[in-house]
């Protein structure tokens, strides 16, 4: 569809495994940055961005036009209003609040490694961020179960 | 989203759309290489391990509920451009592995003569890198996607794979709300979903959420949103 060029793989969310979540102020939680993940075992950056520099080698090589590339669509009901600024109100889940901080902190580390990153960039952070969930098999974004 | 914006304020968006709109999960294939086939058995064996499939309705009321009634998470098997190899390669694996495809078909690809499907193509953004099929012909046939669409979902990838916003009024008319009138001769039904070139939003291009509204599709694919934009 939307050929985009980029890359992919599979998130840590051991942190956010079965956490009752609040999505009450979710941008006031995300927002506070790093401050707020400490609370919850964030790793440390260098961790972060080894994870994700490796990531990125590895699906760097992919063809795009010949294999199945994981993403992460967010879902929006435009129809009461028709105005994707104000959509209509659904139910959240955990597998927000854990896919947004991954997003977060990796997009922290995704200009620490690229410091000229532009937006267009942000496709492969994502299908990183998609690949790793893929691969983990949503298993830890507290949304099922991880099966035995 | 806009154009000019740097990386940390598209993440920053991307940030803020996770937040507060449910997510899904879509796996976007294209050409799909013979070759390949293992590969792809054994990634779609994985993914119908954890997630299950998405069929219209589902979506509907996922999006306009946010809630999922399945054990397992749902994930959309989305195949684009219309080629063949999504017919006799892609198909066969997701529903052996109870999966259900989103075909997003360009009708002129499908729409053209077997000899001019290469040109077209390479004319289109459609990648040829592999070309397995030795009569030259490239794309699904209607047939096909009659076939398909009686268990798989057919959406719209536009007329002829173009940058919509590049495009004049009549042109563009055309690409969006002219696929939907061939899919609707062709399947004796209008399709639910469309999706174009590089996928820009509805919101992002008045005339361009003008024609999706005048086609009836109720549902805009684009690179980081599913949005409902028509109530069924």
């Amino acid at each position: 569809m939307m050929n985009r060029r980029g890359a992919i793989a599979a998130i840590s969310f051991t942190a956010f495994s079965g956490m009752a979540w609040s999505l009450s102020n979710p941008l006031r939680l995300l927002q506070s940055g790093t401050h707020t993940f400490a609370a919850f075992g964030t790793q440390p950056q260098s961790t972060i961005d080894d994870r994700l520099r490796a990531d990125l080698a590895r699906l760097a090589p992919r063809v795009y036009s010949e294999e199945g590339i994981p993403v992460l669509l967010a879902c929006e009901n435009l129809v009461p209003s028709k105005d994707p600024h104000k959509p209509a109100r659904v139910t959240l889940t955990a597998q927000n609040a854990a896919l947004a901080s991954a997003l977060h902190r990796n997009a922290e580390a995704f200009q620490r490694i690229h410091p000229d990153a532009q937006a267009k960039d942000v496709a492969a952070l994502i299908e990183v961020l998609a690949d790793r969930d893929f691969t983990d098999g949503g298993t830890k974004t507290g949304e099922i179960k991880e099966e035995k | 989203m806009s154009d000019t914006a740097t990386f940390a304020e598209r993440a920053a968006e991307l940030e803020r759309l996770w937040t507060t709109r449910p997510l899904i999960r879509a796996v976007n294939f294209h050409n799909a290489s013979r070759a390949k086939v293992d590969q792809y058995d054994r990634e779609l064996a994985h993914y119908s391990k954890f997630f299950s499939s998405v069929n219209q309705n589902e979506l509907d009321e996922y999006l306009t509920t946010g809630k999922w009634h399945k054990s397992k998470p749902g994930l959309i098997v989305s195949i684009y451009e219309g080629y063949r190899n999504g017919y006799d390669v892609l198909a066969p694996l997701v529903e052996k592995h109870g999966l259900l495809g989103w075909f997003f078909v360009i009708t002129g690809f499908v729409n053209s003569d077997v000899k001019d499907q290469l040109p077209f193509a390479l004319g289109h953004d459609i990648d040829m890198l592999t070309r397995e099929y030795p009569d030259g012909r490239y794309a699904l046939t209607w047939d096909e996607l009659r076939k398909l669409d009686k268990k798989h979902v057919i959406a719209s990838h536009s007329r002829s794979h173009t940058q919509l916003s590049l495009l004049p009024t009549a042109t563009r008319e055309e690409e969006i709300v002219g696929a939907q009138k061939t899919f609707q001769k062709e399947l004796g039904h209008p399709v639910r979903a469309f999706a174009s070139l590089t996928g820009p939003a509805y919101g992002e291009n008045a005339e361009t959420d003008r024609f999706v509204d005048a086609a009836g599709y109720d549902f805009v694919f684009s690179n980081f949103r599913i949005q409902r934009v028509q109530a069924k």
